[in-house]
């Protein structure tokens, strides 16, 4: 009894202060969005597009366009790229709730996730269960999801929770690519999701199938099988992309400064 | 690179596929039962398609003894004998190679598609089934057990928590689990086939998302088979990055599984504890590469990060307070008589049991004995926490942590020149004239024994302790069979006041 009182004062206060103040430092290396200078790019140079190990570069007529829903965020395009034009932001904010609004070029203004529509904001915006359907993938989601719950990031205290049974859920939050061995037991669960419902697709493998795209194993994302409200894109997503999409998502007000260059 | 006599070979030793022995399907089987009956590992049994329904078997075992491996192979046709009925260790093998290439091993007890697939070798199939037919996961035969009150109870493959897919069987009788079985296959997708003729630009990223929370593990491991192959030499500083990022790894699996033990017996000051500790293991693989799970660390020829100064100094700071944070939160698991009276006789598998799960998922850090058991059908005498798991986790936990500290000091030692200039799988560069393959200089032996150790070496056996610290029970004997009465030499109010006893 007395050890775990004093555990618990050594433990401390864990839990980070965002949203209310300013995100977590990210390590130096974080790569967030992708930033690319078409204007650097030598005539006629396909580097960076013949090196993406999923093809999420597209160079036509002179412009380059990237799916971020595709990418694997792995540095091979930058370090193709003869002049540099290509590098990692530290931005890590990346959800929307297109699918099309994933693809961007140089002059894009990334189209952040906006709030669910009225009715269902008004149903869901204070509290949201969500049914996490591993359909799939590496675990590397799965792990940064489970992440959220713990004290460091306490997920619980935004009303949102990722709860046991599809019955007792608002909706779904899938990761991986979607197997074939895993198509029938996501429709059933899907299907036994009470209406209203949303699905969150976390991950390159839930948004686009990621590294096994188009094999002839998987479906290529959850979007094949289920409706999708909002895309997380990463390999695997930061927990603190996850949850800047979860909230977004909810309508909740979070801090416009983004982390500084290092 | 030429292979030693009799196939024998090292670890990280590249071998001509010529220069594997090809035996009669007798001698193979004689050599693989008699080398597993002698205490090998049984690593990799695998087929390898010639055509016309013909297959050559491939076998690997591992010798911790001498630190060898051994390479077998022999021809068959449609079906050969089965090892498993003498060599538990191969049940999931064969399975493999009945669902890809339609060999049938004759004789297995329980042969049964791993993944459902259909064959790679069209036309051929274990089962007969015909090439279009639906294969549903998981509609298979199970182990049932029949009597008054004994229930099934049937799980996945979507999960209460957020975690893998697979569907469990369990055979109960009240609290009493008498019987696991478990079906997989939900996460097929392919990746060994689509690895085949490689490298190509995919190649990584298949190997370092073949499970996301060993990415260092699985990566390296192909990494230093590509190495091998190209008689590359990594730079010692390189070397010394891949084991601390190894070594996070295993913190951060090792922290996170202790906590989902306190978790499974409802002790949630541990479980939260652990969860938010294994996120600050995560945290400072990001420290060296910007990715939590190592993405983009591991390449072929070296590594591709370096680490500036600053971040190295976080790097030790982190690590000594996540170590102080640890030792809080398990120490308090140990200390607590009602966990250890939980976990006491849980779970327990017998070595001869725990030996049947060689291979399972191929990870380093599931290689042990107990691990692996949890993942097939092993009797368990009843299930939750498993003590035996538990403190193999603990003393896993601490033997990871003291070569850190060695790795930290290698890397004064060797300054700059991190990150190999060849970053892709191809080109590789050319061996510098001169050098051993296996780095025969001071530091290359130092880095190589910590690579190598902490990969494949951590089993060691738990002597129950008399008295002194914490007091824990006997966890394996002789004649382990039916559940029995505790072996501790305190009862838990005597634990509690040990200190007195001691004292007195």
């Amino acid at each position: 009894m007395f050890q775990i009182l004093k555990t618990r004062l050594q433990q401390g206060r864990r839990t980070i202060a965002y949203p209310a103040a300013a995100p977590p430092a990210l390590p130096p290396h974080f790569r967030g969005r992708p930033i690319f200078d078409a204007a650097q790019c030598p005539e006629g140079c396909r580097a960076c597009a013949e090196q993406c190990p999923t093809t999420a570069l597209r160079i036509t007529e002179g412009r380059i366009i990237l799916d971020l829903g595709r990418c694997l965020f792995c540095s091979d395009c930058a370090e193709a790229c003869p002049t540099g034009a290509i590098r990692y932001a530290r931005e890590y904010r990346l959800a929307v709730r297109q699918r099309e609004h994933l693809c961007v070029s140089s002059k894009d203004e990334p189209a952040l996730a906006s709030a669910l529509d009225g009715q269902l904001l008004k149903v869901l915006g204070r509290s949201l269960r969500l049914r996490v359907v591993s359909a799939g993938g590496c675990n590397a989601c799965e792990a940064d999801v489970n992440v959220l719950t713990t004290i460091g990031w306490d997920l619980d205290r935004f009303g949102i929770d990722f709860v046991a049974s599809p019955r007792h859920a608002d909706g779904l939050l899938i990761t991986g690519p979607v197997t074939r061995n895993m198509r029938a037991a996501l429709q059933e669960t899907y299907a036994a999701v009470p209406a209203p419902k949303i699905v969150v697709a976390v991950g390159a493998c839930a948004i686009a199938g990621g590294p096994y795209i188009d094999h002839p194993e998987v479906h290529n994302g959850a979007a094949s099988v289920v409706p999708v409200d909002l895309f997380i894109p990463g390999c695997p997503p930061h927990p603190l992309t996850i949850l800047d999409g979860l909230l977004r998502l909810l309508g909740r007000r979070l801090p416009e400064a983004v982390t500084s260059e290092p | 690179m030429t292979t030693g006599i009799g196939g024998f070979f090292r670890h990280q030793e590249a071998v001509l596929s010529a220069d594997i022995p090809e035996l009669s399907v007798t001698e193979f089987r004689t050599r693989v039962v008699e080398a597993c009956r002698d205490g090998a590992r049984l690593a990799a049994l695998f087929g390898q398609p010639r055509g016309a329904g013909a297959v050559r078997l491939f076998a690997v075992l591992a010798f911790d003894g001498p630190g060898r491996l051994a390479c077998w192979s022999t021809a068959v046709e449609d079906r050969y004998p089965a090892l498993t009925p003498q060599c538990p260790q191969a049940q999931g093998f064969e399975r493999e190679i009945a669902e890809q290439w339609g060999v049938c091993p004759e004789g297995h007890p329980w042969l049964k598609p791993l993944r459902f697939h259909h064959s790679y070798q069209p036309g051929y199939d274990a089962w007969g089934r015909s090439k279009d037919a639906p294969l549903m996961p998981g509609v298979t035969d199970f182990f049932t057990m029949q009597g008054t009150e004994v229930h099934e109870v049937a799980v996945g493959p979507v999960h209460a928590g957020v975690i893998e897919p697979g569907h469990f069987r369990f055979q109960c009788h009240g609290e009493q689990v008498f019987h696991l079985e478990i079906a997989l296959g939900y996460q097929h997708r392919g990746v060994e086939r689509a690895m085949w003729g490689g490298p190509n630009r995919r190649t990584i990223p298949y190997a370092e998302t073949l499970a996301g929370d060993t990415t260092i593990g699985h990566t390296l491991a192909y990494c230093q088979s590509i190495e091998a192959l190209a008689n590359c030499r990594v730079p010692v500083r390189a070397q010394a990055w891949r084991a601390i990022a190894l070594e996070l790894e295993r913190l951060a699996n090792h922290t996170g599984d202790l906590g989902a033990l306190a978790n499974d017996i409802g002790f949630l000051p541990t479980a939260s504890y652990c969860g938010r500790i294994r996120g600050d293991f995560l945290n400072m693989t990001a420290l060296l590469c910007g990715s939590r799970f190592g993405r983009g660390l591991v390449r072929p020829g070296g590594v591709a990060f370096d680490l500036v100064p600053a971040a190295q100094a976080q790097l030790q700071q982190s690590l000594q307070q996540a170590r102080r944070d640890v030792a809080g939160a398990v120490e308090l698991l140990w200390n607590e008589s009602s966990v250890l009276g939980r976990f006491e006789n849980t779970g327990a598998v017998s070595r001869h049991g725990a030996g049947t799960g060689s291979g399972w998922r191929g990870g380093p850090r599931q290689r042990g004995g107990t691990r692996c058991a949890g993942a097939i059908s092993v009797r368990l005498l009843s299930f939750c926490a498993n003590a035996v798991v538990y403190l193999s986790h603990r003393h896993r936990f601490r033997s990871s942590v003291r070569p850190l500290d060695g790795n930290s000091a290698q890397l004064d030692l060797y300054p700059g020149a991190t990150a190999n200039p060849a970053r892709r799988a191809h080109p590789l560069p050319a061996r510098p004239a001169g050098a051993r393959a296996h780095g025969r200089g001071p530091g290359g032996r130092l880095a190589r024994r910590n690579l190598s150790r902490r990969l494949h070496r951590c089993r060691r056996a738990f002597r129950p302790l008399q008295g002194r610290g914490s007091v824990v029970p006997q966890l394996d004997g002789p004649g382990y069979g039916a559940p029995r009465r505790t072996h501790l030499r305190f009862s838990a109010v005597q634990q509690k006041f040990q200190f007195v006893l001691l004292w007195t």
